[in-house]
């Protein structure tokens, strides 16, 4: 599988959320490209505008949220077939046959709180059935697979089929006795169960790109590790994206090839996950990094905080967005003047005007 | 969920007894009784036979014998059908109730289907298209709705009918065709008379509804399952009708048993004393002011046992569809 | 770090919860017109019934059954008058439905003034006076002004509508406050003791509501005798609306007590040594407090309207107390449907009482969620 193939490409995008208050700029300027197989991290607090990107890969920012600038483009290709077609989601339909047949088919998503994900009169099984039978895929029979037949693409599934499909995903993900569990509700599943249903779900359609949402913040560490090893096979074993979003830096480190840090809805820093670990330009990420309570310290020392508090979103600072905050702020330039995304050495991208000549 | 009927269905054998017993101790404290009161009916018409033979009567309706003597003698009699006679008509209770107890019941239904069927799908649009115009049209019929009393809105509608279209109105039939037998003349003369009582449950029974359904739908479609349902690529009416609405409308099935068919039963009760419509509400009052007990007792242990079958049905659609509640 | 200009611009705003909810409140426009209206009729209706209606609740006239008289600014010969007035009424004899009627007299015209002379009454039951706000100021014993018709006694259908108004209006605040208090602390002992307390009374409320409540109310009125006095029968008929009310409140306040019973608050006042009525009172009802009155407020309308109904079927008040649903009574026949519709019109201000309570009650349960909503 060639590496570099671009899968989904996120340009300049600006989403704008207008409330009687004023408007919000939710994201702000964000670039970045997804490659096919790989995993990208996005990291940042609560409200740096991460979840609104990810959602607007696939069409669905809430009302009253609306993409004022910028796009993203999905490179598109059928199921065996090497011929790709380029889409511009932002421009498609919110309830449109295109996007829809994107969504959950070829781009997945599983989010922050599983209990609340699945709807709670239907059960696991069907929830698989509904997926499957709305995009019509079957995972495909793969050499040294234990898979059920080939089914083709555009003929119905039999109940039966349905369930053996279901049955078969659950057991993937890794749950016992997934022939009971197929027919159970979701309250009558732990955290981590619900959570591989969803994965379940997701990639029951077989998509090439799966979209993370903060997917193991509410579960234990045991069972996160869990969930992501899972999400790691997956990904070995359908050459499937994903985009990692999360506030968590111990498990971006771990999914994640590259990173890429926002704050107030821009993009701070880009780098490899070694890059950013290691050499951190950004003094935000510089700052996210050494809150890290750390093993091995000496019990007196305290534990570093980002000083501040994070602005109000209709009175942004001047200038860097960050200044107010920033341990290397410099008077008379940050508060005046916004730094621009710049490529440092290799593929280190940073948006600070400590790298720039002002 | 057998062994979940069979006593629900005890608890509510225990209720109607105790309903029972209560009613009859209600019934009984005005002073006098239907014998008293008659006599001053008759003696303000300035007839006075009837107080010599007071006595006579007495002993033979049982009104002489002690409270508990009465009331155990109605209720052994009464679990073998036989309601007593009501001293008014001088019939067994059971003939007269039987002929309304149907349409009681067939006008509850026929209500309960009516105004569900028209509150869910206007409350559901009044959600999905919040603050259009739409939604601002069925907001201000539901509040007109929700705030009006039925038999009030029943006599204006009344009034209406009887000046401006010149309908011979109340009743469920007029006279040529009260006792006629069935025909396509009977049946036209039904559906006239019929749309007051209609009308009424749909403005008066359709309001709250319609902002329950429209409350719940708006607090669901917030829920992260219903995002996570459009992720996965559903089209919007199905993401709305097939998710959303399926958990919206459980609140509103919880308010089936313990209001809307409550409300739907006593509210009916008045409306049908307004219109003279052949239920068991016109009888009901009537049987209070003339203090005819056994009519009003066995009123009021139908309406309870109404009112609990109806309980019982509500949350047995309820643990049908809701598999949260059916595994506990 | 220094401060940017604008972080020193900032004023602290309150965030009180008071004032997130009157601030919320005073948003919301339906509830306030709401609240307005019902402190305007309460005053008009409960405090000065007497002065706004032209004439005695019991003052008869020879003009039985008169359809309303119309307020008019031009008369028959096409003048202008400044001042409104109304036609004087002259009988006529309908042969064929065989009935008295009255017809306009274009001929005698009585103008309307504002502060006159009436029916003698104590303003506030203490101070005599005999000012009404409109009425006819002529020695003409004929002349009269009933802007609603009369009743089949001659009696002014307006005024009688605002003295039955006091009664209606009364039934409801009290008998909903008879239910809080009632209802609020059985079912604060319910949630917060549990036990058997807690099971006695909650078996006592399902009992209460197996029973269908308008047939009970029914059945319950009709137990009062029909000889005791006016006043003590409607003291009967409040206790008796919240008898049966009070179980609904009951159930509600002990869920919320429940629900806040293992709070940190209640935890940490309890760790202050702060005994169980002292707990209950002062920490938990208060956190039910804002609860309470939006279900009270919006139960006040049903009160009301279980009167007019009790009333209507002459199970609940009976003349010579008169409330709207006494007045209902007489305009609830097909007779009057046809020949005296004006008696409908204590229809209008009994929904327009339901209305306010609604718009008010609607604009309180808002305001008191400040957090929730759009």
């Amino acid at each position: 599988m060639p590496e570099n193939e671009l899968l989904v490409q996120i340009q300049d995008l600006r989403v704008e959320f207008d409330v009687r208050a004023g408007i919000v700029k939710a994201v702000d300027g964000v670039s970045f490209d997804i490659y096919r197989g790989q995993t990208l991290g996005v990291i940042g607090e609560s409200g740096c505008g991460k979840s609104i990107t990810a959602r607007a890969i696939l069409q669905m920012i809430p009302k009253p949220g609306r993409i004022a600038n910028g796009q993203v483009l999905y490179h598109r290709r059928a199921r065996g077939s090497t011929q790709t077609d380029i889409i511009n989601i932002s421009k498609l339909d919110p309830d449109g046959q295109t996007i829809r047949e994107i969504r959950g088919g070829e781009i997945g998503m599983i989010f922050q709180e599983p209990m609340s994900s699945l709807t709670p009169v239907y059960t696991a099984g069907s929830h698989i059935d509904e997926a499957v039978s709305l995009h019509r895929l079957t995972p495909s029979r793969k050499v040294g697979d234990q898979l059920a037949e080939t089914i083709q693409a555009h003929k119905n599934l039999t109940k039966q089929e349905s369930r053996e499909i279901a049955i078969e995903m659950l057991h993937r993900v890794g749950i016992p006795k997934p022939e009971q569990r197929v027919d159970s509700y979701p309250h009558q599943l732990s955290g981590g169960q619900r959570q591989r249903v969803m994965i379940a779900i997701a990639l029951s359609c077989g998509p090439a790109m799966l979209i993370a949402d903060e997917p193991t913040t509410a579960l234990d560490v045991s069972i996160e590790a869990q969930i992501l090893d899972i999400m790691r096979e997956m990904q070995e074993k359908e050459n499937m994206a994903i985009m990692f979003i999360t506030h968590n830096l111990g498990v971006i480190a771990e999914m994640a090839k590259e990173i890429v840090v926002m704050y107030m809805g821009k993009q701070v820093e880009r780098a490899s996950t070694v890059d950013v670990f290691y050499e951190p330009k950004h003094p935000y990420t510089k700052a996210l990094l050494q809150s890290i309570p750390k093993v091995g310290r000496k019990s007196s020392a305290r534990l570093a905080s980002i000083e501040g508090m994070v602005p109000d979103p209709f009175n942004l600072p001047t200038g860097c967005v960050f200044h107010p905050r920033c341990p290397s702020f410099m008077p008379g330039k940050c508060d005046k003047i916004a730094p621009t995304w710049k490529r440092l050495v290799g593929d280190q991208w940073v948006s600070c005007l400590l790298y720039e000549e002002v | 969920m057998l062994s979940y009927i069979v006593r629900r269905l005890g608890y509510a054998a225990i209720m109607v007894v105790l309903v029972s017993f209560v009613s009859f101790v209600i019934i009984k404290l005005p002073p006098g009784d239907f014998l008293t009161q008659k006599v001053e009916q008759l003696r303000a018409r300035g007839d006075r036979s009837a107080e010599s033979r007071i006595e006579e009567y007495r002993i033979r309706y049982g009104l002489d014998r002690p409270f508990i003597e009465q009331y155990t003698g109605w209720i052994t009699k009464f679990v073998r059908g036989d309601f007593g006679e009501s001293f008014e008509y001088e019939r067994p209770v059971k003939d007269l109730l039987g002929e309304r107890l149907t349409m009681t019941i067939i006008l509850a239904l026929a209500t309960l289907i009516f105004t569900w069927a028209l509150a869910i799908p206007l409350g559901v649009y009044a959600a999905v298209k919040q603050y259009s115009p739409g939604d601002q049209l069925i907001s201000i019929f539901s509040f007109v709705g929700l705030g009006m009393p039925g038999f009030l809105l029943a006599l204006l509608i009344l009034y209406f009918a009887i000046t401006v279209l010149n309908q011979e109105a109340t009743g469920l039939f007029s006279q040529a065709y009260v006792d006629a037998p069935w025909s396509i003349g009977r049946v036209i003369d039904l559906l006239k008379h019929l749309w007051i009582p209609a009308l009424v449950s749909a403005i008066t029974g359709t309001g709250g509804l319609i902002r329950i359904m429209r409350g719940n739908l708006l607090e669901t479609l917030g829920q992260p399952f219903v995002e996570a349902a459009r992720a996965r690529g559903l089209a919007n009416r199905t993401v709305i009708w097939k998710h959303a609405v399926r958990m919206a409308i459980n609140p509103l099935i919880v308010i089936l048993g313990s209001e809307a068919i409550p409300s739907i039963i006593t509210g009916n009760a008045l409306v049908s004393i307004v219109l003279n419509l052949p239920t068991i509400g016109p009888l009901f009052v009537d049987s209070l002011r003339k203090l005819d007990m056994y009519m009003a007792g066995t009123c009021i242990v139908f309406f309870t046992l109404l009112l609990l079958l109806g309980n019982l049905a509500a949350d047995l659609v309820l643990a049908w569809v809701d598999p949260r509640i059916r595994l506990e | 770090m220094a401060k940017s200009p604008q972080e020193q611009k900032k004023k602290p705003v309150s965030q009180s919860y008071g004032a997130l909810v009157w601030w919320k409140f005073k948003k919301n426009k339906l509830a306030i017109v709401g609240g307005v209206m019902l402190l305007l009729m309460y005053f008009s209706f409960v405090v000065v019934p007497e002065f706004v209606a032209p004439y005695a609740l019991e003052r008869r006239s020879e003009y039985t059954e008169s359809k309303p008289q119309t307020i008019r600014f031009v008369d028959s010969e096409g003048k202008f008058h400044l001042r409104p007035f109304v036609y004087g009424l002259e009988r006529r004899v309908d042969t064929a439905a065989r009935r008295r009627t009255y017809v306009e007299d274009p001929n005698r015209i009585y103008e309307i003034h504002f502060f006159v002379s009436g029916d003698p009454y104590k303003l506030l039951g203490l101070i005599p006076t005999d000012i009404h706000l409109y009425g006819t100021w002529t020695e003409d014993p004929t002349a009269s002004v009933f802007i609603m018709g009369t009743d089949s006694n001659g009696r002014d259908y307006f005024s009688r509508i605002m003295y039955g108004g006091r009664l209606s209006l009364m039934i409801g605040l009290i008998g909903q406050f008879l239910t809080l208090i009632l209802g609020s602390v059985l079912g604060a002992i319910s949630g917060y003791y549990g036990g058997t307390v807690d099971v006695v009374i909650q078996r006592v409320t399902e009992f209460l509501a197996a029973f269908p409540d308008i047939p009970l109310f029914m059945a319950l009125a009709a137990a009062i005798p029909a000889f005791w006095s006016p006043v003590v029968v409607y003291f009967m008929l409040t206790v008796i609306l919240a008898f049966v009310r009070w179980g609904g409140l009951a159930r509600q306040v002990r869920g919320l007590i429940l629900s806040l019973r293992e709070r940190e608050y209640v935890l940490a006042a309890k760790s202050f040594g702060a005994d169980d009525s002292r707990l209950m009172f002062r920490h938990l009802l208060p956190g039910t407090m804002s609860h309470i009155i939006v279900i009270a407020t919006l139960s006040i309308p049903g009160m009301i309207l279980a009167e007019t109904a009790l009333s209507w079927l002459g199970l609940g008040l009976r003349a010579p107390l008169t409330s709207w649903g006494v007045l209902l009574q007489e305009s609830m026949t097909v007779y009057a449907i046809r020949f005296a519709p004006w008696l409908m019109w204590t229809i209008p201000f009994l929904l327009l009482v339901i209305l306010a309570y609604n718009m008010l009650g609607d604009g309180l349960r808002d305001a008191l969620d400040p957090y929730g909503g759009r």
